[in-house]
Order: C-alpha cells, then sequence, then structure tokens
C-alpha cells in the first residue's frame, strides 16, 4: 500500500471557524468554496500537519505562527489521518496551537517534510512565485532562478563545496584565504634566505680568517723561528705568548738608554770640538812657569815696597786693598784715589781756618771803629746841650731805643695817634728842646747807627770765633797734610812700575787659566774615550781606535743604535699589527662557530617548516582533486537531471497542456565544468532551434502553464517517496483549453501513476468540470468533491460528497 | 464513412495508448451519431474521443453533431468526458470555441513530412500515457556522488571535513578548507625562528 492521506479535522483554524471534517481517502478530493470560505487554511492544516511548517506563510511573515488562531478562539486544533506514511507518528496526528505555540510537531520526519513542502504541494504563493521566477530570470548567479533550482536539486552544498575550495585550485587564492600559509611561504622564504646569507658570510668568513692566519703567521716567521713545525696556515699553538713576548720592548727600551747615552756624551764631547787643541800642556806649563818667574820677581822687587806703602797708608785708611788681594794696578790706584781725597779735605780745612782767623780780625776793627764813632757822637751831644740838656740828652738816648711806632717808655703803639712816627714826634721834642734840634738829631742818628754796626761787628766776631778750629785740630790737620804730602810723594815714585806689575800678574793668571783649561780638555776627552769604550763593548761594537775621533765614534754608534732601533721598532710594530691580527682572528674564529652554529639551528628550523608547508600542500592538493571531482559531479548530475530527466518531463507536461505553442520552456544547462551553475530559461522550438527566454516568448497563460508544469515536473523527476500532489487553486489565469488539457493532465496523475491528488479550486464551471473529468473510471475508482462554506453563524461547514464508479450505459465499451 | 489518412494516424496513435475504436455511427440516447472515428477510454480513463475531419465535415454541421452527442451523453448522465479531435484545416475560431464549451477540442491539423507522427503524439499528448523519468537520474545526494567518484585511497583527513562543511555553505567549507590548510603549519613555539 502507499501512502494516502485519510482525513483531517480542523478547529478554529485560520480562516476556518468551528470545526470541520475533510474527508481525504480517495485517490482524487476536489474541494470548491468561494474566496474565504477556507480552501487555502485546509491545505495549509495539511502542510502544517506533515511538517510543522507553514512555508509560504513564512517566506512572507517569519512571525506567521502568531496569526494561525482563529480570530476569537482560545486555540487551534489539527488532527490529521494518514495511513503507510514510513517513519510517521501514530496516526491521526495532532497538533493544537495555542497562545504558546504549536504542540505536536510534525508528522513527517525532516526529508519527508521538506519533500512535501517542496515537490508535493502547490501553494497558491509558491506558484506565484514560480512566475515571478520565469518573469525576472536573469543569468546571475545569485538569481532567484538560480537559488531555486539549487534548492530543488541539492545543488547548494555541491557548489558550497566547490567555491569553498575554489582557494586551494589556484596559490593565490590559497594565500587570499589563509594568512599562515603565506606567513609560512614568507618565513620559509626568509629562512632561505639567510641560511645563503650566512653561507656566504661563512665562505667569505672563512677565506678571510685563513688569509689572516697566512699573514700572521708570515709575521711571525719574521720574527723568530716557529719552535715546532706547522703545516700550512695552521698558526703554533703558543702563537698568543709568541706574539706577546716582550723582548723587543725591552731591547728597544736598551737601545733609547744607549741613544740617550750618545746623546749624552756627544753634549760632553762638545767642548772638545771647541777648544784649539793646538796648544800642548808643554807648552802650556812652561809658560806659566814663565809668567809666575815674572810676577813673583815683580812682586818681590817692585810690589814689595807698594805693599808696605799701603800697608802704611792702612793706618789712615784702614780698609786699603793689598795688592796681593786685588792687583798692583787697583790696589795703587785706589790708596791714590783715597790719599789725594784725605790730603785735598785736610788742605781744605786749615784754609778754611785761616780764612776765619782773617775774618775775625776784620770785625775785631770794625768793633773798634764803631765804638770809637759813638765815643765821638756822645763827645758832640754832650757839649751840645745845656738845662734842657739832660732831657734833650735823655730823650736823644731814648731815640735809639724807638723802633718804629711803640713807645719804650710807656709801652703804647704812636701810631695810634695817627700824628707821625714816633721818631719824628721824640726827634722834633728834641729839636724844640734844643735849638739845634737838626744837629741833636744826627747826632743822635749817627750814634745809633754806630752802636748799630758795632753790636753786628760783636756778633760777626763772635760767630766766627765759635769757627775756629780748636788748635789740637789744626796741628793735627797739619801734621796729617805733612804726612799725606810725604806718602803722596812715595807713590808717585813707585806709580811707573805699578803697570808693569799688574801686567805680569795679569799675565801669570792667564797662563795659570789655560794650562788648567788644557787639562781639564784632557781629563774629558778620556772620560768620554772610556764611556764609548763601554758602549762599544755593550753593543759588542768595535772599539774604539786611538785614532778615531771621538765625534766619529759617537756618529758611528748612534748610527748603531738608531738602525738598531728602528729595527726593533719596526719589528714591534709588525709584531703589534700580528698581534692586532690575531684577535681579530680569534673574533673571526667565534664568529664562524656562531654561523655554523646559526646554520645548522635554520636548516633544522627550515626542515620542519618545508615538511608542514609540504602537508599543507598535499592537502590543498587533495582539496583540489575534490575541488575538481565535485565539479565534474555537478556537471554530470546537472547535464543528467536536467537533460534526461527534468527538461525531459517538463516538455511532456507543457505540451499537454499547451499543444499549441510552438515554443516550450527549458532550463539552459552550464556548457563547461568550470562554468558555475546559473540557471537560465529558455525555450525550444518544437521543430528544434532555440528560442528567447520564456518571459518574451510565451503567453501570459502559457507562462503560468510553463510555472505549473514545472512544479509537476520536479514533481515528477525524483523518487516517488510521498504520492501526494495537494493543488491550491493553481488554474486561475488558465483559458478553456488549458484547463480541458489539466483536467487530463490530472487525471493521467492519478490514474495512471497513483498520485493521491487534493486540488481546491473557486471557480463553480471549473469545478463542474473537474469533477466530471475526474470520475471514477475503474471499479474502487472513487473522487470525493468536498463543498466548502458557512453557515449563517459564519461557522465554517464542509459538505463532502462522495463519487463512485458506475458503469457507463451511454456509450458502452464493445 | 472512408477514413482519410490523417484520421487514420490519429487512430493509430491513440488505439496504440489503449483508446478503443468504437463502430460509427454510435447511438446515445437513442440518438444515432457518425463521425470519422469514435475512441473509448477504459480503466486509466473513460474518455470519449471522436474524431472529426474538418475536410469531410461542414463546420456548422460539425457543431451541431458535438453539441448533440454532449446534450445525449448529459441527458443519460454518462460521466465520460468528450474529446474532439479536429483533423484537417482549422475550423473558425467562433466554432472551436463553441466545441470547447462542451468537450476537449485538439485542432491536430494535417500534420505531414517526417515530424508529423511527433507534431500528432504532442497535440494528442494528453490523451496519451505520461512517461515518467527513471528516478534514479535524478541526484538524491550530490555530496555521495562527490565521495563514490573521489579514489579509495583520498586523504580522509582532508575529504570528512569540506565535505561536513559543504551543508553550511561556501564560506563553513574556506573555513574548513583554511583549518586543513593551517593545521600543519602550526608549529607552535618550535616553529618561531631563533
Amino acid at each position: 500500500m502507499s501512502p494516502s492521506l485519510n482525513s483531517i479535522s480542523i478547529s478554529n483554524f485560520r480562516s476556518i471557524s468551528g470545526t470541520i471534517t475533510v474527508p481525504l481517502n480517495a485517490p482524487v478530493v476536489l474541494m470548491h468554496g468561494l474566496n474565504g470560505a477556507g480552501k487555502t487554511s485546509v491545505l495549509s492544516a495539511i502542510e502544517l500537519a506533515l511538517t510543522g511548517e507553514i512555508v509560504a506563510m513564512r517566506r512572507a511573515d517569519a512571525n506567521y505562527r502568531a496569526h494561525l488562531i482563529h480570530r476569537g478562539a482560545a486555540d487551534s486544533r489539527i488532527s490529521l489521518d494518514v495511513a503507510d506514511v514510513a517513519g510517521s507518528s501514530t496516526s491521526p496526528h495532532s497538533n493544537v496551537i495555542g497562545s504558546n505555540g504549536i504542540v505536536g510537531g510534525a508528522l513527517l520526519s525532516g526529508e519527508g517534510a521538506r519533500f512535501f513542502s517542496e515537490r508535493c504541494y502547490l501553494a497558491q504563493a509558491a506558484l506565484g512565485r514560480l512566475l515571478e521566477i520565469y518573469q525576472t530570470a536573469s543569468p546571475r548567479e545569485d538569481s532567484a532562478l538560480t537559488h531555486f533550482v539549487k534548492e530543488l536539486l541539492g545543488l547548494d552544498a555541491l557548489d558550497a563545496l566547490i567555491d569553498g575550495l575554489h582557494p586551494a585550485g589556484d596559490i593565490r587564492n590559497t594565500r587570499r584565504l589563509s594568512p599562515r600559509y603565506v606567513e609560512t611561504e614568507a618565513r620559509i622564504g626568509e629562512l632561505a634566505e639567510r641560511i645563503e646569507t650566512n653561507q656566504k658570510k661563512l665562505a667569505t668568513t672563512l677565506n678571510d680568517a685563513m688569509q689572516r692566519r697566512v699573514a700572521i703567521r708570515a709575521v711571525l716567521t719574521t720574527l723568530s723561528p716557529l719552535p715546532e713545525p706547522v703545516l700550512g696556515a695552521d698558526l703554533p699553538t703558543d702563537v698568543e705568548v709568541l706574539l706577546r713576548n716582550e723582548d723587543d720592548d725591552r731591547r728597544l727600551i736598551t737601545f733609547n738608554g744607549y741613544r740617550r747615552d750618545l746623546a749624552s756624551l756627544r753634549q760632553r764631547a762638545v767642548p772638545l770640538a771647541t777648544t784649539p787643541e793646538a796648544a800642548s800642556e808643554a807648552a802650556a806649563v812652561a809658560e806659566d812657569q814663565a809668567a809666575r818667574a815674572a810676577a813673583d820677581s815683580w812682586r818681590t822687587n817692585t810690589g814689595r815696597p807698594i805693599e808696605t806703602l799701603i800697608a802704611d797708608l792702612r793706618a789712615i785708611f784702614p780698609d786699603l786693598p793689598s795688592v796681593a788681594s786685588t792687583d798692583p794696578t787697583t790696589a795703587f790706584r785706589t790708596a791714590t784715589t783715597r790719599m789725594e781725597g784725605e790730603l785735598g779735605r785736610c788742605s781744605r780745612s786749615v784754609a778754611a781756618d785761616d780764612a776765619v782767623i782773617a775774618q775775625i780780625d776784620k770785625f775785631s776793627q770794625d768793633v773798634e771803629q764803631s765804638r770809637a764813632r759813638v765815643a765821638l757822637a756822645d763827645e758832640q751831644l754832650a757839649s751840645i746841650t745845656g738845662e734842657a740838656e739832660g732831657l734833650s740828652r735823655a730823650l736823644a738816648a731814648i731815640i735809639p731805643h724807638i723802633h718804629e711806632d711803640d713807645c719804650p717808655v710807656c709801652g703804647r703803639n704812636y701810631g695810634e695817634t695817627a700824628q707821625g712816627s714816633l721818631v719824628h714826634r721824640v726827634s722834633g721834642q728834641v729839636a724844640r728842646l734844643t735849638e739845634q734840634a737838626g744837629r741833636l738829631q744826627g747826632l743822635g742818628q749817627t750814634r745809633a747807627s754806630a752802636v748799630a754796626e758795632q753790636a753786628k761787628a760783636e756778633r760777626d766776631r763772635d760767630a766766627a770765633v765759635g769757627r775756629r778750629l780748636s788748635q789740637e785740630a789744626r796741628t793735627a790737620l797739619k801734621a796729617r797734610i805733612s804726612d799725606l804730602t810725604e806718602a803722596n810723594r812715595r807713590l808717585t815714585a813707585v806709580a811707573a812700575s805699578v803697570g808693569a806689575g799688574a801686567a805680569a800678574i795679569s799675565r801669570e793668571a792667564e797662563a795659570q787659566r789655560r794650562l788648567s783649561e788644557i787639562r781639564n780638555r784632557d781629563r774629558l776627552a778620556t772620560e768620554v774615550r772610556a764611556a764609548l769604550g763601554e758602549l762599544c763593548r755593550a753593543l759588542e761594537q768595535q772599539s774604539l781606535g786611538t785614532s778615531e775621533a771621538i765625534p766619529a765614534a759617537i756618529q758611528r754608534l748612534e748610527t748603531y743604535v738608531a738602525a738598531q732601533e728602528a729595527a726593533h721598532s719596526e719589528r714591534l710594530k709588525r709584531r703589534r699589527a700580528a698581534l692586532g691580527q690575531y684577535q681579530l682572528l680569534r673574533e673571526q674564529e667565534a664568529e664562524i662557530q656562531q654561523l655554523r652554529r646559526n646554520i645548522l639551528s635554520d636548516e633544522a628550523l627550515k626542515k620542519r617548516w618545508d615538511d608542514a608547508f609540504a602537508t599543507a600542500e598535499r592537502h590543498r592538493q587533495t582539496a583540489k582533486t575534490v575541488a575538481r571531482v565535485a565539479a565534474n559531479a555537478r556537471t554530470v548530475i546537472v547535464g543528467r537531471v536536467f537533460n534526461s530527466a527534468l527538461n525531459k518531463i517538463w516538455r511532456d507536461l507543457f505540451v499537454r497542456l499547451a499543444p499549441t505553442e510552438p515554443f516550450v520552456p527549458a532550463f539552459r544547462l552550464p556548457q563547461t565544468a568550470t562554468e558555475a551553475v546559473i540557471a537560465q530559461l529558455e525555450t525550444v522550438h518544437r521543430e528544434g532551434g532555440v528560442g528567447g527566454a520564456p518571459g518574451a516568448m510565451l503567453s501570459a497563460g502559457n507562462l503560468n502553464t510553463a510555472a505549473l508544469t514545472l512544479f509537476l515536473a520536479l514533481h515528477l523527476s525524483v523518487r516517488r517517496q510521498l504520492p501526494w500532489l495537494v493543488l491550491d487553486d493553481p488554474v486561475q489565469s488558465m483559458d478553456e483549453v488549458h484547463i480541458a488539457q489539466f483536467a487530463a493532465l490530472l487525471r493521467t496523475l492519478a490514474k495512471e501513476h497513483r498520485r493521491q491528488i487534493v486540488i481546491a479550486v473557486h471557480e463553480r464551471p471549473l469545478f463542474d468540470y473537474l469533477a466530471l473529468e475526474l470520475s471514477p473510471a475503474f471499479s474502487g475508482d472513487q473522487l470525493i468533491t468536498v463543498e466548502l462554506s458557512r453557515s449563517s453563524a459564519g461557522a465554517s461547514v464542509a459538505e463532502p460528497t462522495y463519487h463512485n464508479w458506475e458503469p457507463d450505459r451511454a456509450v458502452a465499451v464493445a | 464513412m472512408t477514413q482519410s489518412q490523417p484520421v487514420t494516424r490519429v487512430i493509430r496513435i491513440l488505439s496504440a495508448a489503449g483508446y478503443r475504436l468504437r463502430a460509427s455511427p454510435v447511438t446515445v440516447a437513442s440518438v444515432p451519431f457518425e463521425f470519422a472515428a469514435l475512441l473509448l477510454g477504459s480503466d486509466r480513463a473513460n474518455d470519449l474521443i471522436i474524431v472529426v475531419d474538418t475536410l469531410v465535415d461542414r463546420e456548422e454541421r460539425i457543431r451541431q453533431k458535438v453539441e448533440g452527442l454532449s446534450r445525449a451523453l448529459d441527458l443519460v448522465g454518462s460521466r465520460r468526458p468528450l474529446t474532439v479531435v479536429l483533423v484537417g484545416p482549422a475550423p473558425r475560431p467562433a466554432i472551436v470555441e463553441a466545441l470547447a464549451r462542451v468537450s476537449r477540442v485538439l485542432a491536430v491539423g494535417t500534420p505531414t513530412g517526417p515530424s508529423a507522427d511527433r507534431f500528432l503524439e504532442d497535440t494528442l499528448a494528453v490523451l496519451l500515457p505520461l512517461a515518467l523519468p527513471d528516478a534514479g537520474e535524478t541526484v538524491v545526494d550530490p555530496l555521495n556522488e562527490v565521495r563514490s567518484q573521489l579514489s579509495a585511497d583520498i586523504d580522509e583527513a582532508v575529504v570528512a571535513p569540506v565535505l561536513a562543511a559543504a551543508s553550511g555553505g561556501a564560506d563553513a567549507v574556506k573555513g574548513a578548507l583554511r583549518a586543513i590548510l593551517e593545521e600543519p603549519l602550526d608549529l607552535g613555539s618550535e616553529g618561531l625562528a631563533t
């Protein structure tokens, strides 16, 4: 037995109010009702019970479940009775739709449910969608038709596989897909590059080190013979010790010392070069003796009296130098100078005293003369004065005592009276006292003058007396003058011999100096020679020949020392350079070790990455193979499904419904494996040749037919899982011709191919026609027609009519 | 009544499809009706098919006969659907329309040439059996097909994840592919350059 729908009870579901029961247990169930009577509600209730969903509603509104309960009702109930459905739960299957959702689940399992929704149930919306797909079909990968076809054929997964594996096909795409892939390639590249760089560096460094070793070895060989046989470019094990040997430093220091010694000797030998060597010592000695004899002779003969004279003079001049202590000329000159000086001084002192004596005599004469004049004046005055004589005399006696205007009597200043000078006043008084006033005045003046002169002379005389030498002094001076004069005479007598003495002594000194000089020079030459001899021995040079001049010998040794110094400096320089090179060599050897280690570790690392990358590459190739196989499979599947199955049955169905339409719709297929599946519709002329797109070539009615037949073709082209076709008013825009053809097709599907057909229509003539066309054709065949309507109270009513087969008596089969 | 060649062809095709030719004229509700041919379906379809040669019968006459037959069938309560096959020149549209109101009209014309039979079959297709394609030719699971075409020694470590990801879409496959490619490249810390 094949699976069959038996009946459905529906309560308060969508537009169905109350409860109706629709019998379905016939090969064909034909439902009629006006719009809004609940046809679509019944069919969607079947879908909901079978699949748990109403796909067409879900497409329009994801929240459609909230609107399933009939308005005003508390809940909806659906009970579907089926028979012989594999894997179905107990039948009847019940769903209760409450405010909390749908209870009861789906009667069919996932695959079965999907099959029903896609291949068995043609909702009005699905037909509309099919039409829409036709009209908007464009050759795009994301077009609705492509999606639809892929979905229907299950190509989505295959395309996902192909698209998803696409990056494996081309390394550039793989890189875009996986950054790590790129990183790995880069890392391997970096490692390879680093290894190569390090290997180049290693080769260069090795070569460098070898050359350096050869160079160091060459230097070593020149410095000293190698202590052990060393092959090739190898270095002795103690190379650093050999290079660090300080002998050369020591030698150089030693030679530096020698050079300084020689410089010192050269300096010392300078006098030897400058002193004339012509005078021999013997001549100098003779000369010296002669000069000394001459000088001694002078000292004994001529010099002695001079010395004696000077010694005598020391009684006067204690500090006179002796001839011995200076030289005769100096001693003589000093004595002469001092003696002449003293003599001059003594002579002047006596002369001065003589002058003072003369002055005293003169001043004494002046005193006497003045005294005589005063006495004379006094005598005349005494003769002039009478009675008043006394007063006149007294006044006259006062006048000499009047100086300026101070009164010698009262002491007052006569100048305060402003009546002339006091002298005139007194003189006038005198004159008035005497008749011979003028005379008296003259006498007075004369006397006064004489008294003054006398006083002055007395003062001068006294002063001169004070200046006079004492007698003892004067005597002593005279004695000294005498002595000095005597000494002067004696000096003058010897003056001539002083010069000779001085010359002799000078010659003596000169001869002595020269002798001493000659002796010094000889001693120096001896010392220098001895030192040079030492140096010759120390330097292991030819000893100093007697005929070899000192400068020449110094020059010879200096040249030698300089050469040695240069040689050792050079060695030292090379040694240091070699040591520097050796240190560089050591560094290079360390670097070589490091490079070798780095290369080894990088190579190990690279191998790991290479292996990993090779594995990834193998995976990529495998993925590529899968992609290729998948692409081939798709080509095969698409070709098989479309060409052998889908297009063929579609054509058959379409031709049945539109026999007069010369263009038949068909899927155009991708021509190659690589081409993406782009579902494109075309038309094919029945006589051959390709037409345009269906939308352009077919009438609206035929487009509808094309959509309908595509659905039926899809249903028929797969294994018959569920032999049900549930169609919701599929013929709304068909003309009568098409409807007649469609009815015949439905009959063929029901009778010949055992499809259980549930179809709802709203047009009465169509309903009647279909009822006739789908009438039972043989014994056991059955048709149920259901009239959906509403009671006057608004409750839904389903009125079934059962049509059984009756033999046709009108036109009997012969 | 003699049968023209086109009528014979129609009869041959329909007979091959299981329709049985009835002698003409046929009497329905005591009324005799004569047509070029008359065929009856059996189990699968209880059609009554009349074949009319428009070259022989006049249009109006054809209409009268078909409408008469239709009324006669209604009269006796027959549930046989009536199909009229028009052979020969197409009648006026008004006639065809009138016929279509009471029957299914299949106008086959006068096909000639090598594709004549094919044309006839197309036109009569609705009356003929429907050949369904072999269901095995349609694919149930394309991925299984892919798997069956892969060689046995293919690396399952690569194949299994990508096939498993296929139902999740291209991005899921890409993700799986990326994981497969990157898995060996994850050397962790030991792969880090020193």
